[in-house]
């Protein structure tokens, strides 16, 4: 049976937390896995920083005997450079800096609507 | 390894040493710069293994023979001679400043950063990979504060605190505590909480030195385990003066003699190094302070009438001998 390495979500209640794990791949979510492999803390802690810690070495070994990512496993090893980066997170960037953009245009306009309604009372 | 993985700002100017330009760690980690620092730290028993507050348990009686007794005397003085380890005089830690990758198609991938530690078993602190990656895509080494941070996280040492005591990161809190001059205490929160490379510490550390100097308070550090780095760093700067006046005030003249050799060893141009030869091959401890208050000491007048009292003392119980 084929090895995934994925996230198993832990934590509680409004405050998730996530186990990368090297599992059997039709095993439940956060069913005891064959090795715990690492962490990731979606929460920004005090200094804006999203904690990951990974056993790389152990990753290679799980890879060697065949593992296969999940799609949130790769994006995110794709963002720590161990993998390649994965094309769903060129999407989101994107997708991201377009959202920015518009909000930034809508905040424009915003501000110099208010500024001729001004103009217009005085 | 991370010698080549970073270039950065050369070493910060500012109250560190004044030859910053000259290796100190080679200098400390000399043979004999070690011996005298070890000789002029004086292992006391009775300081070494000073009663402390420990976790309540019966005490525990022994029954042994002399060569038994003998035996676990020497492993005592062993432990004595760990616990004296002097924590390293280091120089200060390059900035880490090297970028993986460009990846502006990554921009505003999320709007914080993502630090990536490597927990594989079994590697070197210094060698273990720590890489942010920024909301702007960039994909570079983690800088020192961060690391730190990440390996106690990750890795956490006993007495480390994740945020430091407040003492070191307001100046003032630090004033209050030199002042009360619990100076043993200061050094080791420090030697605990930072690397020897650290800026910080070298800021925390060298401001104790500095007030111990004012004050001439040195025989609180004696028979602890930073009492030869407090003797460098004043070698360094050339303010053994009052050190020598203590030294000789408590009859320790081979300390004295010991740590004007360590002057000479740091500063060779000196010109009581270049009269050594007026001594002849094996100068006494006292001829050899006389030599250094003629020439080299900032503060003759004290050093000399130190000397005097010495002399004067010896004489006397000389005399009542005979």
């Amino acid at each position: 049976m084929v090895v995934a390495i994925r996230l198993a979500y832990y934590g509680c209640t409004n405050r998730p937390f996530f186990h990368i794990v090297a599992i059997q791949h039709k095993r439940a979510r956060n069913y005891q896995p064959l090795e715990q492999i690492g962490t990731f803390d979606p929460m920004p802690n005090a200094n804006d920083e999203k904690l990951v810690a990974v056993n790389f070495e152990r990753l290679r070994y799980w890879m060697a005997q065949g593992a296969r990512f999940s799609r949130p496993a790769a994006r995110l090893l794709g963002l720590s450079g161990f993998l390649p980066v994965h094309p769903y997170s060129y999407l989101a960037a994107r997708r991201n800096r377009t959202h920015l953009e518009t909000a930034q245009a809508q905040n424009n306009d915003n501000s110099a609507d208010t500024e001729n309604d001004n103009d217009k009372d005085s | 390894m991370f010698e080549t993985l970073y270039s950065g700002l050369p070493d910060s100017k500012g109250d560190t040493l004044p030859t910053s330009t000259r290796d100190v760690e080679r200098l400390f980690l000399n043979a004999e710069v070690q011996n005298i620092l070890y000789r002029v730290t004086k292992l006391d028993l009775d300081k070494v293994f000073h009663v402390r507050k420990q976790h309540l348990s019966n005490p525990v009686f022994k029954l042994m023979t002399e060569a038994e007794l003998k035996k676990n005397q020497e492993l005592a003085l062993e432990l004595a001679k760990e616990k004296l380890q002097m924590p390293p005089i280091m120089n200060q830690r390059k900035t880490i400043s090297k970028i993986l990758a460009h990846d502006p198609d990554l921009a505003s991938i999320d709007m914080v950063k993502y630090v990536f530690t490597d927990i594989s078993f079994g590697v070197k602190e210094r060698d273990r990979f720590v890489v942010v990656r920024e909301p702007d895509g960039e994909l570079r080494y983690a800088g020192w504060e961060e690391r730190d941070r990440m390996m106690q996280i990750y890795f956490p040492k006993e007495g480390r605190k994740q945020i430091p005591p407040r003492m070191f990161e307001r100046p003032e809190l630090l004033e209050e505590v030199l002042t009360r001059q619990n100076y043993e205490f200061v050094l080791d929160v420090a030697c605990v909480q930072y690397e020897p490379d650290n800026p910080e510490y070298h800021r925390v550390v060298y401001r104790a030195y500095a007030h111990i100097e004012q004050t001439k308070s040195y025989d609180q550090l004696r028979s602890s385990r930073h009492f030869g780095c407090l003797t460098f760093y004043l070698t360094m700067h050339k303010k053994i003066d009052n050190l020598l006046v203590d030294m000789i005030q408590r009859n320790y003249l081979a300390d004295a003699a010991d740590t004007i050799r360590l002057y000479h060893i740091f500063h060779p141009e000196c010109k009581s190094r270049a009269e050594l030869h007026t001594l002849g091959t094996e100068p006494q401890a006292l001829e050899l302070v006389k030599l250094f208050a003629k020439t080299d000491s900032q503060k003759q007048g004290s050093l000399e009438l130190a000397l005097q009292s010495y002399e004067d003392l010896h004489e006397a119980t000389a005399q009542a001998a005979q």
